[in-house]
């Protein structure tokens, strides 16, 4: 589905921040990238996206080749980045971030489709539908910034720390609804700093150390690897 | 006991200012309204007054408003795009003789025209730098601007007026008003609602809200930043043309007029609350009706009126700086 080769990116004039990076993101797979703070996790998602400085590597969605390209033909092509710390346009409406989502879209008929599968898909925002979206709890603005996603149908999602900053129970639902996602025919890439949670919820790990590969395993692999538990995950 | 003395102390703290303001009208109050009786008569026209220089100080500080909240910078030439507006405009009419839409149609095209080449060449190139060097680079553009009006125009004052600009009574001769002014004002509501539609309705308009809410979240969804820079410039320097056009008819043409409306306008949209649409056009008729009522009743002499918009700026970055309508610097860019 994805597929990154030998990929190495900074950012302008800046020095290398990830260095020959593997990658391959199986259909309906959800795929976990971890490592510590600084390893260059949220880097290589806003490299698939066209946002850093491509210096080698190519990467494929499919049999394309997506790098190079622009931010809107990439996501033309089927894929959908939310950003790290519940990013989202506070000063609009939760209606008007989801039409921003949908930008690239051309038909209306289609754009009004998608907003009511959103909203059935999180039914608590529909009592904001009208709201300033500046007003949502922390968790009530990732789902708003995943429905922005949503709203493109991706075939693959890439999530930036999608439970920072929330509390257990906002993040146990938020991981549920990633897993629906998937189960309805999304490919998810994960960078996650709750690493035990997304890893439960996950097909396959990469561990990211300075910028390189450091391991690839299957999920339920690496959280029984000691030495994965130790240095990332938190337990001995 | 404290507590309730702490209770007490803030009920009165939230009480002191009405209760002021209540004690010094009753001892002014009569004063206050024998004195604007003696006034009366000119009451009307200097609120006309204040309304034509309201809506023109607000066609300037709508665009000023837009370009901040997208690019996060004041654009301190966009006062010369009001010169270009009026310079050009006599050119066409008084010089080359057209008639007078033909020649606001060229004018407004020469100012667009301006607009969108000085963000593509000096303001796109260093978009992605710190805010102070774009408002360097257009305080330096403004200085540029007027010196090249001041070669081709000379230092001289043109005046523009004509049969057209003729002062006509209304209202029992209570005011006095010409064709221009009505037309100021007309256009200049009739901008600001089509503006307010057009950022609330349209997907463009959508977008420039988005970008200047979240300009990184914006780009991840394909919007296009620079498009918005593009359309942003544009439509400021259409209000701004036609600020500069109906300028002309008011008052004469001078190499520094667009220095003296974007003072006024930078003033309003402080005073309203910066990066806000609503601000902008509230805190510009604010500064002109205050303006004309201030120097027209005599309370301030006329050389100072143009200290008036300069006080308003100093007494609000120190009492209110987030403005009248502004929630402490929400609708700031992130």
């Amino acid at each position: 589905m994805l597929e990154i080769k030998n990929l190495t990116a900074g950012y302008k004039q800046g020095p290398d921040i990830i260095k020959n990076i593997n990658l391959t993101l199986l259909e309906n797979e959800i795929v976990t990238i971890i490592g510590p703070n600084g390893a260059g996790k949220s880097t290589i998602l806003l490299s698939i996206f066209g946002l850093t400085n491509l210096r080698k590597g190519e990467i494929y969605h499919g049999a394309r080749k997506i790098s190079g390209l622009k931010t809107d033909q990439i996501i033309r092509s089927g894929i959908a980045l939310v950003m790290q710390g519940r990013n989202i346009f506070p000063d609009l409406t939760v209606e008007e971030n989801l039409e921003m989502g949908a930008f690239v879209l051309q038909n209306k008929t289609e754009i009004a489709l998608r907003k009511e599968e959103v909203f059935n898909f999180f039914p608590i925002l529909k009592k904001f539908r009208q709201k300033s979206s500046g007003i949502l709890s922390g968790g009530e603005r990732q789902m708003v910034a995943i429905s922005m996603a949503l709203m493109l149908s991706p075939e693959v999602l890439l999530l930036d720390e999608p439970s920072i900053g929330l509390s257990p129970k906002i993040a146990e639902e938020v991981f549920e609804k990633i897993q629906k996602i998937r189960d309805s025919g999304t490919s998810i890439l994960i960078v996650e700093q709750n690493a035990i949670k997304a890893l439960e919820i996950s097909n396959r790990g990469y561990v990211l150390e300075l910028g390189e590969n450091a391991l690839e395993d299957k999920a339920s692999e690496l959280l029984l690897n000691p030495k994965i538990c130790e240095l990332y995950l938190g337990k001995s | 006991m404290w507590d309730s003395i702490y209770k007490l102390t803030l009920v009165i703290g939230r009480l002191i200012f009405p209760i002021t303001t209540f004690i010094l009208i009753m001892i002014f109050g009569l004063e206050i309204f024998s004195f604007l009786e003696t006034k009366a008569t000119i009451i009307p026209q200097l609120l006309w007054n204040g309304l034509v220089s309201g809506a023109l100080i607000a066609l300037v500080s709508l665009g000023l408003t837009l370009i901040y909240s997208i690019a996060g910078f004041i654009q301190f030439a966009h006062g010369e795009l009001v010169a270009l507006g009026a310079y050009s405009f006599m050119v066409f009419h008084k010089w080359l003789n057209w008639e007078i839409l033909p020649a606001s149609g060229g004018a407004l095209f020469f100012v667009i025209l301006v607009g969108l080449l000085l963000e593509k060449f000096f303001f796109r190139p260093v978009s992605q730098k710190d805010s102070m060097i774009p408002l360097v680079i257009s305080i330096g553009l403004s200085m540029g601007i007027q010196s090249i009006i001041l070669i081709i125009f000379g230092a001289n004052i043109l005046t523009m007026s004509n049969n057209f600009s003729k002062s006509h009574s209304f209202f029992n001769n209570t005011i006095l008003a010409t064709y221009p002014q009505i037309l100021t004002v007309a256009l200049s509501i009739f901008l600001m609602i089509s503006l307010i539609l057009f950022l609330k309705h349209s997907k463009i308009g959508k977008s420039i809200r988005a970008v200047s809410s979240n300009r990184a979240v914006a780009e991840t969804f394909g919007i296009n930043v620079n498009k918005s820079l593009q359309w942003i410039f544009g439509i400021g320097a259409l209000m701004a043309g036609i600020a500069g056009i109906c300028l002309g008819f008011e008052q004469n043409l001078e190499p520094l007029m667009g220095v003296h409306i974007l003072i006024k306008a930078f003033a309003a949209i402080i005073l309203g609350s910066i990066g806000s649409i609503r601000g902008a056009i509230f805190g510009a008729f604010l500064i002109g009706v205050s303006e004309n009522l201030l120097v027209g009743l005599g309370i301030i002499p006329s050389g100072f009126s143009v200290a008036i918009p300069f006080i308003i700026l100093i007494l609000m970055l120190l009492i209110k700086p987030e403005g009248l309508l502004g929630k402490r610097f929400e609708s700031l860019r992130q």
